[in-house]
């Protein structure tokens, strides 16, 4: 079985008027001969955001590694201790979402989402967002440090076809996207993600991300997904 | 060209400000309705006008003035508002249908979408309830995406509600602001104004920005 995966990451425009760094972050990496995909979003509020999310996606990655085979919330119960501690007891300058998820080399996901953003997966072809309804508003969200286990979402999939995957979104995305077109929004970075290498997919993602089309956009935007080849 | 543009929503995020303007007879008195139309008109005037703006701040102006209330303006985004017609005073004061229908849109998912950012409410009142409002103001401050918005409010002159009013404030920046004239009216319009405009060109539009009153003139405006 094959896996592909693709990232990126761009600054909003908000944040570049402003003079500020990117404050979300995504990784993407191979981890145990499957892939792993995390991407996270600084709160803007927050000073130290931009460390915070980095700090995120990357404890993440190091909770797959150590624990190969455990489930999606006990691998948010490390993440969150771990991140505690590498952020210190001012955590909350470094307030941020994350969303991660693994898919191992026999097609099974793992993955969990603290805060805003978007989770979409497919499973033996059939396209769903396993993200639950807003039931605020914009940039009104949970953080990694402060949510409680029961506002995690957690969820532990097959991927048994070719076209099946997840992708992770960021808010700075997955707010301006048409909720009626996300399974087609899936199926074209699928298609991309599957014929161009990982430079030129990550180059591929910036461009678009960068010319993003809704009036007085402002967020920074990020994304990172995994794909069933064969 | 973008491959992706096909999928993205072709309007910018909403940044509704929800204005509920006590239009019952006592408001006829002192100027307090005209200046209460020329802080409106000034307001509306502003946000159309911004620029530099991160959201689309949209406008509803509910009245409660006669026997019940009613949406004078429906939720608008200011750039497009071309007139607005000046509120007249009348009658008792139904604060309750005006608190309902706030509620009523703010929980409505396809007028205020979940990508729109936290509602701003201003209450602008110079006397007593007249009809059952603790209900709906429970409501309001209850409601699952209601509870989230932020409340701004005025008493005008000595007759007001103070208490109820107080309580309606629930942004600690910006407690009851109590007008002592037309001119104060203005004032405070003028920093509602400032508050919405900083939130609409931040980097973080959902941040509530401090009330910050513009300088008292030597006009005097007494009621």
């Amino acid at each position: 079985m094959r896996l592909v995966a693709s990232g990126a990451s761009v600054i909003g425009p908000a944040h570049l008027q402003d003079n500020l760094p990117n404050q979300d972050a995504f990784n993407v990496c191979g981890v145990h001969g499957g892939v792993f995909a995390a991407v996270a979003d600084g709160l803007g509020s927050r000073a130290l955001s931009h460390i915070g999310s980095c700090k995120a996606v990357k404890l993440a990655r190091d909770a797959v590694k150590q624990l190969q085979t455990a489930a999606p919330e006990k691998l948010m119960t490390c993440l969150k201790a771990q991140w505690l501690v590498a952020c210190g007891s001012d955590f909350r300058d470094f307030d941020t979402t994350c969303l991660w998820a693994h898919v191992s080399d026999s097609g099974v996901l793992r993955l969990a989402q603290v805060g805003d953003g978007l989770v979409m997966v497919k499973s033996a072809g059939i396209f769903r967002v396993l993200t639950p309804t807003r039931d605020g508003f914009a940039n009104q969200t949970d953080t990694l440090g402060c949510a409680k286990p029961e506002r995690w979402t957690c969820s532990q999939i097959q991927l048994s076809q070719p076209g099946d995957g997840v992708l992770l979104l960021t808010d700075g995305i997955s707010d301006d996207l048409i909720p009626e077109q996300l399974g087609q929004f899936f199926d074209a970075i699928y298609h991309r993600t599957s014929r161009l290498s990982k430079r030129a997919m990550r180059r591929w993602l910036e461009q678009e991300l960068a010319q993003w089309s809704t009036p007085l956009h402002g967020d920074d935007k990020s994304l990172a997904g995994i794909f069933r080849l064969d | 060209m973008s491959e992706l543009k096909k999928f993205q929503v072709q309007a910018a995020r909403p940044l509704p400000v929800i204005v509920l303007a006590d239009t019952s007879g006592s408001m006829f008195k002192n100027g307090k309705i005209e200046a209460l139309n020329r802080g409106l008109q000034d307001m509306l005037k502003t946000f159309g006008g911004e620029s530099r703006l991160r959201a689309e701040i949209q406008v509803s102006v509910i009245t409660f003035g006669g026997y019940q209330a009613e949406v004078s303006l429906g939720l608008t985004p200011a750039h497009s508002i071309e007139a607005f017609n000046p509120l007249t005073a009348d009658g008792p004061t139904p604060l309750g249908g005006a608190l309902r229908l706030a509620s009523e849109l703010i929980e409505d998912r396809e007028r205020i979408s979940s990508r729109a950012y936290k509602p701003v409410i201003v209450l602008v009142s110079d006397g007593y309830p007249t009809d059952d409002w603790r209900q709906a103001f429970e409501t309001l401050k209850n409601g699952e995406r209601s509870a989230k918005a932020t409340r701004f409010a005025m008493a005008i002159g000595a007759d007001a509600d103070f208490a109820m009013l107080a309580d309606f404030a629930n942004d600690p920046e910006a407690p009851l602001f109590k007008a002592e004239n037309a001119r104060d009216i203005h004032r405070f319009f003028k920093a509602v104004t400032m508050s919405v405009s900083a939130r609409s060109q931040s980097t973080s539009p959902n941040q509530s920005t401090p009330l910050q009153l513009p300088p008292e003139s030597e006009d005097d405006w007494d009621f």
